[in-house]
């Protein structure tokens, strides 16, 4: 594993550093998927013969890691294409289906996103395998396939679709401004595959449930980063001649974000259920925005700027816990895992 | 007993009138553009003055537009009535000429004002700055570096804190700092546009340097040496103004919870109490804002109160926006919400970090606690 991470260290440091700003600026560009494409990151959870890195879960949560540290943009494109698209596509759909659409997806010449009507709350609906509404502010919306989960009286159904929806172009992004959002309608676009007939609402809060770990991940990636540059900034600059380092109040709150740091890390790399990513996610969402939030405050004006590179992820810690869940949705679930409630409904 | 917490109605008056204006002009798609291209609102500033909303000779009212504009749209409400910035610099220890020749025409709207202290090197540690101001022959000599500085891109003239002689020892580094007047046409003067903030982007901010500026002897403000008191009286009177902003962006974040609840309907308690621990955040910093700002406003400032004022309403902005666009989710990406989340976080830094707030709040009250004084007015 320690390998691993060396080799997606130097990917990130030779493929995405160079280009960051301009990713969050102009958008991920062709090159850089080409890059994540040939090292088969694109297709990370995909067998190799489907032109995929056939990564462990592990495997795949060092990667999300280390590319959130480079550029959340990129983590959670990757994030998209494996949890979001590829997994439903090789849990639900048929041998041919995947045969025929994750190899597209790993060598990057087509692109999946997620349509999912329990976290943007627009009414998706499907009438024989027809389906109908507009699903707003959509991740990678400008995909050329798109899964989406439709209301329908048997407990939501999830189709494929690969034409006949239209996307149109969002400029309201909070975080993960290297992505595309757009608004997706879909008015009598005809679904190409059916995965789900019926009660397909449950298995897709399943399929949250169990990428818990791969958003902790990602956020244990922001947040570890914002750390990172907040302490190496504190060495250096000076204020009331002494080096920020040397004021309590900053060290003390920096060394309690490095324990947790550590101690969060540490625990996702022994995961062994999906409670145990779900009990993660809810700290490590919480973590990566209050390290952030300290890394902007350490670097004051400096870190306000997009140059800097520590607003982003003030924004993308947010962003990430809102594109990925839902606060009540996510706590009611935990509570059925924890306490055993049926439903905490009130 | 006369303790009263009702507003004057004059004041309740230019409340209404400000919310109106708000209201009325900073209408959603406009507050997108401006934050989204980075944009400066130079129709909505001019609109603003000639409805007589930018009124610094009336703090009551300024407060409460201050506040009434950031609950619509910060960006937009602080660019229209951070265009006076500094204003009160002369108010106070101007002469005659200067107070016609550049504090009048701010305050009718056809000239804009810039303070600047904040230099690449110093933040928060203001004594730590290094711009100097030079005599030379009858006249000064300007050189350094300025930056993040509000509106210097659109400002007319600069007030500049500058150094006029080295600190006299490692105790007093807090003397030999001088406020000159500069105008931004003048030789040697260049502004450079900072893009990209995290929020409040319809604001104008840059850095801006002097390259031997000359500044002529009657445009220093005050006497020579004082400038380091002078800004710090500044911002006793600024920062009421942040600590209201806070307030105004933590109850537009409520608005938008409200909102919800009335037309969804929910009885989830869990929304209740973020709705309610919210409600009750707002109005303890609103009752310690006009608190701070009733003593400033009478000519006497408690700094303890002002800072923590300033502090703990920036801290309420930061967390009623967070945990209501958290609840509120991919609905609160969609609303203005995820904009009053990024325009909040400046509250902590501007003026003052929460740091340097806490610290005058410390170093006062133990001083007080030291000589047997009043803790707090």
């Amino acid at each position: 594993m320690q390998l691993l991470k060396q080799v997606i260290e130097e990917f990130s440091e030779k493929e995405i550093d160079p280009v960051a700003l301009s990713i969050e600026r102009e958008g991920l560009t062709k090159e850089v998927l080409n890059s994540l494409a040939e090292k088969g990151f694109l297709g990370a959870l995909a067998p190799v013969e489907q032109g995929g890195a056939g990564l462990d879960g592990r495997g795949y949560s060092v990667l999300l890691e280390v590319l959130a540290r480079h550029s959340p943009s990129v983590a959670m494109y990757v994030f998209l294409q494996n949890s979001l698209f590829i997994n439903p596509l090789l849990k639900y759909g048929s041998n041919e289906l995947s045969q025929g659409v994750i190899p597209l997806i790993a060598s990057g010449k087509s692109s999946g996103t997620f349509v999912n009507y329990l976290l943007t709350g627009n009414e998706i609906t499907i009438d024989g395998s027809i389906i109908y509404g507009v699903a707003n502010h959509i991740p990678n919306g400008s995909a050329q396939m798109c899964l989406v989960l439709a209301k329908s009286a048997s407990g939501g159904q999830l189709v494929l679709l690969d034409k006949g929806f239209k996307a149109v172009n969002d400029s309201r992004k909070l975080g993960f401004r290297g992505l595309n959002f757009s608004s997706i309608s879909f008015d009598g676009a005809s679904a190409k595959s059916i995965l789900i007939s019926e009660n397909a609402e449950a298995e897709i809060m399943k399929i949250y449930n169990e990428s818990a770990s791969y958003i902790s991940a990602i956020a244990l990636g922001i947040g570890g980063a914002a750390l990172d540059m907040a302490v190496s900034y504190a060495k250096e600059r000076q204020a009331f001649e002494s080096r920020l380092i040397e004021f309590q109040p900053i060290a003390f709150l920096l060394v309690k974000l490095i324990s947790e740091f550590n101690v969060y890390e540490r625990y996702l790399y022994g995961i062994s259920s999906v409670k145990d990513s779900m009990m993660l996610k809810e700290l490590a969402l919480d973590f990566s925005r209050r390290a952030s939030r300290t890394s902007l405050q350490v670097h004051g004006g400096y870190g306000y700027i997009e140059d800097s590179g520590i607003e982003r992820f003030y924004r993308d810690s947010m962003a990430l816990e809102l594109l990925t869940g839902s606060y009540t949705r996510d706590r009611v679930e935990l509570s059925k895992e924890l306490l055993g409630v049926e439903s905490a409904k009130y | 007993m006369n303790l009263d917490f009702n507003l004057p109605e004059d004041v309740e008056e230019a409340r209404q009138k400000a919310r109106k204006f708000a209201n009325d002009e900073f209408k959603e798609e406009i507050a997108q553009t401006h934050d989204h291209e980075e944009l400066y609102p130079y129709e909505l500033r001019k609109k603003a003055f000639k409805a007589g909303l930018v009124r610094i000779d009336n703090p009551w009212n300024m407060l409460l537009t201050m506040e009434e504009f950031c609950r619509v749209d910060p960006g937009l409400g602080l660019s229209v009535l951070a265009s006076v910035f500094g204003s009160e610099l002369l108010l106070l220890y101007g002469t005659d000429e200067q107070k016609q020749k550049y504090m009048e025409p701010v305050l009718d709207g056809s000239k804009i004002s810039a303070l600047a202290v904040t230099e690449p090197g110093a933040g928060s540690d203001v004594a730590g700055i290094s711009t100097k101001l030079e005599t030379s022959n009858n006249e000064f000599l300007l050189n350094g570096q300025k930056m993040f500085i509000t509106n210097a891109t659109i400002a007319d003239f600069f007030y500049v804190l500058a150094r006029t002689s080295p600190p006299p020892s490692k105790e007093k580094r807090h003397h030999g700092m001088s406020v000159a007047i500069v105008d931004r046409q003048w030789p040697g003067v260049s502004v450079n546009k900072l893009k990209g903030k995290l929020g409040m982007r319809a604001t104008d901010t840059a850095e801006i340097k002097f390259d031997g500026v000359k500044v002529p002897k009657e445009n220093i403000i005050g006497e020579i040496g004082k400038g380091f008191y002078y800004i710090m009286t500044f911002f006793n009177i600024s920062r009421v103004y942040v600590a209201a902003q806070s307030v105004g962006i933590a109850q537009g974040a409520l608005d938008e919870l409200l909102n919800y609840a009335k037309n969804l309907g929910s009885n989830e308690e869990s929304m209740q109490f973020i709705l309610a621990e919210s409600a009750a955040k707002i109005e303890a910093a609103r009752l310690l804002t006009y608190k701070a700002a009733w003593l400033v406003f009478q000519f006497n400032p408690d700094p303890a109160l002002t800072s923590m004022a300033k502090y703990f309403s920036a801290e309420v902005a930061n967390s009623v926006t967070e945990s209501v666009l958290e609840y509120m989710g991919q609905k609160g990406l969609l609303s203005k919400l995820e904009r009053l989340y990024r325009d909040s976080k400046i509250t902590e830094i501007w003026e003052g970090t929460s740091e340097i707030e806490k610290l005058v709040i410390a170093r006062t009250l133990v001083k007080r606690a030291m000589q047997g004084d009043q803790i707090v007015k």
